[in-house]
């Protein structure tokens, strides 16, 4: 936290504050000044995680400032820009440092107002003899408001004070007579925390990461319970974000959501109890599918922007006609995927979602959770050795698709039960395949892409808009898909051999299998 | 960090008004910007309230163990702080007496200086003594205001012969017309005529006015009192020439 900036809350109004301290100092005030701050990150707060915070402040009456600055959490860097509205997206900045630096954090994610201050009041320079400014005092009240919190909550009077660099005997000075005064409390964070505090959010709340602390000794049921539990969560928490569709992440999360979901849902089939967990199965699968196209779109959007590194820019002007196509089918397929998650389907599988949570945590097994996880997470690897094990030298874009899934389902296993065993080996697996599955990704990706790109030509001539030089530019891009492809097939090779080597297969199992024996 | 020196050998021609001036409106473009005051009259340090003292002198300063920012005062504007001016810097090259020995301390000062700053400007004394030209090898960019009169031009011309004869590199060098008066017909037409010079003259032109003189009663930036002036607006532009050129 900066320490040269100190807040305190009043439990009373704060117009008395600057009075207080008008009798021991030079104070030039400016009344009634409004003060907006919006802080502002991505939907996963990757600028928070990488130690900055973002704010865009409009202040003042007779002169209107408007700042957007990027801060470092540990006071060392900061960049400015004078910006008359809050930015959705970092490319619609001017080219500065600032954008820049934004765009290597956070792409092109969606900037969101994590929380609002709406303040009114007073604007004070502590002056000294020659009429310098030695400290800055704020004092104010207002409300707080987030698009996702409570809109315009009232916020306690506060008082925020300012240090000015070689000024710092005055400011400890003021900090003691502030601190003196019954009515104020220091506050223990800083701003940027009270006004999060305020709409009832902390910082980094959000990861689309799993984060479960599992007992090995659980009941499997009460394990499932929790998972189950933290998968509604981030359900939840991307609803509102899908339906206004702020960025196409929050999808993404949703959908993952639910696949890993399914996956455990279906892992654990036999040990779970049996009512209403099937029909939750299907309408995951089924939002699964209703919001497959709107991804897919949103992918292939995401991949067009970069087109300009890779084709020449003729074929790039070329393919106009279908980025025009697809930001069309876009907006189509977004208004469909709102209307599926307002749907009474849509309703039902989250209430059956509850339920189940309910269900499980109400039975009692005495299985416990390390030892069915270990027995999984062998199969589950097993199958990614036989799955793979038959591809061979050929490549084959169905029993790639294959491996591909089963290498998820080994994922979901891992990210859910990692905790339960030793670090070392697990890890290593997790290394491995990640690397695996990053190639597989790429694969899958290049043969949806060109799957996709068939239909959206075949629809593109029915609904007659296609030009011969669009679908020229297209076949060279399916041809540039698929040579692509190949190419990642020796990588592939590479990465597999690795993932199954025997000495990580052997540590997997000498660490697993005590975990299988009835004595734990 | 950016290093822009504001330089003249002839006093009274604007240098400490640009220096100010500019170092303002850096920091209103988002730069977090430090004007050192290199001149021991100290007039930055006066335009902006603050003292101008710095304790135990210049020496404190360039020693090698000193830290120069204990000496750093923040202005009246976020964003932009200065390094006072102080009475004792004119003894700086009685201090520092080799060439080598100074380069090395205002190395390390810059180093200090780099993960706090965005932009150095330096505010330097007249004339040419060892400091001045250790701080130009130093600079990014090298602003000379120039009054359009036929002894400035001669000035810029030494200038241009001690640069090549110290191997300064004069391509960092951008003069740039200073307190031009429209109503004076030898201003207008030096201003009209290119000058036969190997500096490339920056475009924006600072207009001789009261305004600028104003300062030392305002004891502030000019845009915060005339913003809308000939002579702010012309800083403005400067600005944004020198800003697009470093990429600040």
């Amino acid at each position: 936290m900066d320490s040269s900036v100190l807040l305190y809350e009043l439990n009373n109004e704060s117009a008395g504050v600057i009075a207080a301290l008008g009798d021991h100092y030079r104070c030039d005030s400016e009344p009634g000044t409004p003060w907006q701050i919006l802080y502002l990150d991505s939907f996963d707060w990757r600028l928070f995680r990488h130690g900055f915070i973002l704010k865009w402040e409009r202040s003042g009456t007779l002169s209107l400032r408007t700042e957007l600055s990027l801060n470092a959490m540990d006071g060392s860097a900061q960049r400015k820009l004078q910006v008359r509205k809050n930015p959705l997206f970092a490319r619609e900045l001017p080219s500065s440092a600032l954008r820049s630096k934004l765009e290597r954090i956070i792409g092109d994610r969606r900037l969101l107002v994590m929380s609002a201050l709406n303040l009114i009041g007073v604007a004070a320079r502590i002056l000294d003899d020659e009429e310098k400014t030695v400290a800055r005092i704020f004092t104010a009240h207002g409300t707080a408001s987030a698009p996702e919190g409570p809109s315009h909550c009232p916020i306690p009077p506060l008082v925020e004070l300012r240090a000015v660099k070689g000024y710092g005997g005055v400011f400890r000075e003021l900090k003691a007579r502030l601190e003196a005064l019954p009515e104020a409390q220091p506050h223990r964070g800083s701003l940027f925390e009270f006004a999060l505090e305020a709409v009832g959010r902390t910082a980094g709340d959000y990861s689309p990461a799993v984060v479960v602390q599992l007992d090995s000794a659980m009941p499997v049921e009460a394990a499932a319970a929790v998972i189950l539990q933290s998968q509604l969560a981030i359900v939840e928490a991307n609803l509102e974000g899908v339906q206004q569709d702020w960025d196409p992440e929050f999808l993404h999360d949703l959908r993952v959501a639910a696949r890993r979901t399914r996956s455990l849902l279906r892992q654990f089939k036999e040990v779970l109890p049996r009512s209403g967990f099937k029909r939750l199965r299907k309408d995951l699968r089924w939002i699964g599918r209703s919001t497959g196209p709107k991804r897919d779109i949103d992918v292939y959007l995401s991949t067009m922007a970069t087109y300009d590194r890779i084709f020449s820019s003729e074929i790039v002007k070329g393919l106009q006609p279908l980025r025009e196509y697809l930001t069309n089918r876009q907006r189509e397929e977004q208004a469909l995927v709102a209307a599926e998650l307002k749907s009474s389907r849509f309703r039902r599988l989250l209430s059956d979602w509850k339920e189940a949570i309910e269900s499980s945590g109400r039975a009692a097994s005495d299985i416990p959770i390390a030892k069915i996880a270990a027995a999984r997470i062998i199969g589950a690897h097993r199958n990614i050795l036989d799955s793979g094990g038959r591809i061979g030298d050929r490549f084959d874009p169905v029993q790639m698709h294959r491996l591909r899934i089963a290498c998820k389902e080994l994922r979901y296993l891992l990210e859910f039960f990692q905790t339960l065993y030793g670090p070392k080996v697990l890890s290593r697996l997790i290394k491995e395949m990640k690397r695996l599955q990053d190639v597989l990704g790429q694969i899958n990706d290049l043969q949806v892409q060109q799957e996709n790109l068939q239909r959206y030509a075949k629809a593109m001539v029915s609904e007659d808009i296609s030009k011969t030089n669009t679908l020229l530019n297209m076949g060279r891009l399916l041809g540039h898909f698929e040579t692509s492809q190949v190419k990642l097939f020796p990588e592939f090779q590479a990465s597999f051999r690795s993932f199954s080597r025997k000495s990580l297969h052997d540590a997997l199992t000498d660490e697993l299998f005590h975990y299988l024996e009835d004595s734990l | 960090m950016k290093v822009i020196s504001v330089y003249s050998i002839k006093g009274g021609v604007g240098k400490t008004a640009a220096a100010v001036n500019l170092a303002f409106l850096s920091a209103r473009a988002g730069n977090r910007t430090l004007l050192w005051d290199l001149d021991p009259q100290s007039s930055a340090t006066f335009y902006l309230r603050v003292q101008p003292k710095v304790k135990g002198g210049g020496k404190s300063l360039i020693r090698k163990k000193g830290d120069v920012s204990e000496a750093i005062r923040g202005t009246d504007y976020e964003g932009f702080d200065l390094l006072p001016g102080d009475f004792s810097y004119r003894k700086f090259d009685v201090l520092l007496s080799e060439a080598e020995k100074a380069a090395k301390r205002f190395q390390r000062i810059k180093r200090r200086l780099e993960k706090d700053y965005d932009a150095l400007i330096l505010d330097c004394s007249p004339g040419f003594t060892l400091i001045s030209e250790v701080l130009l090898r130093l600079s990014d960019l090298i602003l000379v205001p120039t009054v359009p009169t036929p002894l400035s031009l001669r000035s810029l011309e030494i200038i241009g012969r001690y640069f090549q004869k110290k191997k300064l590199g004069s391509q960092r060098v951008r003069p740039f017309f200073s307190m031009v008066d429209r109503r004076k017909s030898l201003h207008r037409s030096i201003c009209e005529q290119a000058p036969e010079t190997s500096f490339h003259f920056l475009e924006a032109r600072i207009p001789y006015s009261t305004f600028v003189e104003r300062m030392g009663v305002y004891r502030a930036p000019l845009p915060t009192f005339a913003q809308r002036s000939r002579p702010a607006r012309a800083f403005t532009e400067l600005w944004t020439e020198i800003g697009a050129e470093l990429n600040l």
